[in-house]
């Protein structure tokens, strides 16, 4: 659906200031693909978010949306508008207007859709993040900030986009939230969104959540691929200052010691049963 | 876009506006006003303005760094000389055009008003720009600190005028991701007619509000939770002293005074 070819981009390009964001970054993600994506603090992540929503122009490179090269026009904002949602980070400091249901239609609104439709697609969306009628004619200011993270998200889902694009969707909210949060994105995947793709510090969460992980350092991919072709090679995510998943460093450890695991395991059960099967022997 | 605006910032360099006292700074900034206020004829604009260029020299600030951050002035400076061509009165008529006549004294006080208005701008800019919010802070408190005799808050004051100082490029941030978050959700304020564009400002002013006073009251908290209280005989970490160049300066601003009152009085220099 996306793909992104030799894509650089340098901020404050030709000045003294200027500083390197993303280099020969070639990234595809298909339909029916859940991509994470790691890396530093500036490893280039929400620059590539805003890349592929195409806010940002790359300096040299392409982005192909279906086939079509996205870079080419105007403003390739408006030609992704619909197709791609990028969700900012700490989304809930956009909110601005009276009623949370007013808010939601923002987006649609600005799309040029009917009040019908704009009014029938954020009903949707609310009810795909878990609000019911009850918050709609509250204000977006008197809800907790969990809550307003939902409508925030609302927001660019009621646009119905294909591809749906988080930055740190999970940035400051306990382990509960993360949970429901990442329940959430399962339940809108499966209903309007063909491919999610998220930023994410946590290994764990990607390894629950994602299928396939981009690994980014200092601008450019390390390691792109299924979660579990990706964790195997723990060796040089720790060389670019990553953790792997808890679990992963407890089988790498246990592998180091002589012990024999087959298969990919990424979740504590499931390492839970491997370790269980080996001590029965 | 946002983040070129350089009023208020520090530049961090090493040159001998740089190492002057804050006080000294402040004093020739009130001493610079006032002179560009005073001046009237072509020779005291000029020295006015030479002076001014002198120490944006001195600064060691690159020229365009400073004239970057004129950009937001330009329009002001453009609306008061419109003003002043067409409203001037006087009576040497230059030309007329439909219902607007403009003469050589409405030209030449628009002109020096233009000049007025940037010669300002510059100066209090190279204040902000030579000298750190925290040591500017401190020199306007112990400048005011006379003025305490009469119930002028004036530690407080300047710790106002720092936090403001402070925030200008945080909000400037903010502003910028706010306005890509809206972008995000199809909002447009490049295209369009002027009353699009105006309601397209809506949702950016919004949330900027509202983070501002956020910002405001978790700093608030901030302060208090470390026991912070006005003015209540706070002693300074760093002792501010007056040192040679300090004398050197206020002798030179006390030369460039006394030769425009000299001009004054005499009509001629020298």
């Amino acid at each position: 659906m996306i793909e992104l070819v030799n894509v650089n981009y340098t901020y404050e390009d030709k000045t003294p200031d200027a500083s390197i964001a993303l280099k020969d970054v070639c990234f595809r993600v298909n339909e029916g693909e859940t991509w994470g994506i790691i890396g530093h603090t500036g490893s280039g992540k929400s620059t590539l978010t805003e890349i592929m929503s195409g806010l940002l122009k790359p300096c040299s490179g392409k982005v192909l949306f279906d086939g079509l090269d996205v870079t080419k026009a105007k403003n390739p904002a408006a030609l992704l508008k619909g197709k791609v949602g990028l969700v900012f980070q700490y989304p809930e400091h956009q909110l601005f207007e009276e009623s949370i249901i007013e808010d939601i239609c923002f987006g649609p609104k600005n799309m040029g859709l009917s009040r019908e439709e704009c009014l029938k697609r954020a009903r949707e969306a609310m009810r795909l993040v878990g609000l019911d009628e009850s918050y709609e004619n509250l204000s977006p200011f008197e809800i907790s900030g969990g809550e307003k993270r939902r409508v925030a998200i609302a927001g660019i889902v009621a646009m119905s986009p294909e591809v749906l694009i988080l930055d740190e969707p999970t940035a400051g909210l306990d382990p509960v939230g993360r949970d429901m949060l990442f329940e959430m994105l399962c339940n809108i995947k499966g209903k309007l969104c063909k491919s999610i793709i998220f930023v994410s510090h946590s290994m764990d969460d990607v390894a629950l959540f994602a299928d396939k992980v981009l690994v980014m350092n200092g601008g450019e991919v390390l390691l792109k691929g299924d979660v579990n072709e990706v964790f195997e090679k723990s060796s040089m995510l720790e060389e670019a200052g990553l953790d792997v998943p808890q679990v992963t460093r407890l089988i790498a450890r246990l592998k180091e010691k002589g012990h024999r695991f087959d298969g990919a395991i990424l979740t504590v059960e499931d390492a839970a049963e491997a370790i269980y099967s080996k001590l029965k022997g | 876009m946002l983040r070129d605006i350089t009023i208020g910032q520090y530049y961090n360099t090493k040159s001998s506006l740089h190492s002057l006292d804050p006080r000294c700074k402040l004093i020739g900034l009130v001493v610079m006003m006032a002179l560009i206020f005073v001046a009237q004829s072509v020779i005291e604009y000029a020295f006015v303005t030479l002076l001014t260029i002198a120490l944006a020299i001195l600064s060691r600030v690159p020229m365009a760094y400073i004239l970057k951050g004129m950009k937001p002035v330009w329009l002001i400076v453009a609306f008061t000389a419109v003003i002043n061509i067409f409203m001037g009165g006087g009576e040497t008529v230059v030309f007329t055009w439909w219902a607007f006549t403009v003469t050589k004294e409405a030209l030449y006080l628009a002109l020096s008003m233009m000049l007025r208005v940037v010669l300002l701008v510059t100066v209090s800019t190279l204040l902000t720009l030579t000298t750190s919010p925290t040591v500017l802070t401190s020199g306007l408190e112990k400048l005011l600190k006379p003025l305490e005799k009469v119930k002028f808050p004036s530690h407080e004051v300047a710790m106002m005028m720092s936090i403001a100082l402070r925030f200008i490029p945080t909000l400037g941030e903010e502003a910028e991701k706010i306005m890509k978050a809206q972008a995000a959700r199809g909002n447009d304020i490049e295209s369009g007619g002027f009353m699009k564009k105006i309601s397209g400002m809506i949702p950016l002013f919004v949330p900027l509000f509202i983070s501002a006073f956020r910002r405001a009251d978790e700093l608030a908290m901030a302060m208090e939770c470390r026991c912070y209280a006005g003015g209540c005989n706070r002693t300074a970490f760093r002792k501010l002293e007056y040192k040679k160049s300090d004398a050197v300066a206020f002798v030179l601003m006390g030369t460039a005074v006394l030769l425009v009152v000299i001009y004054r009085t005499v009509g001629f220099l020298i």
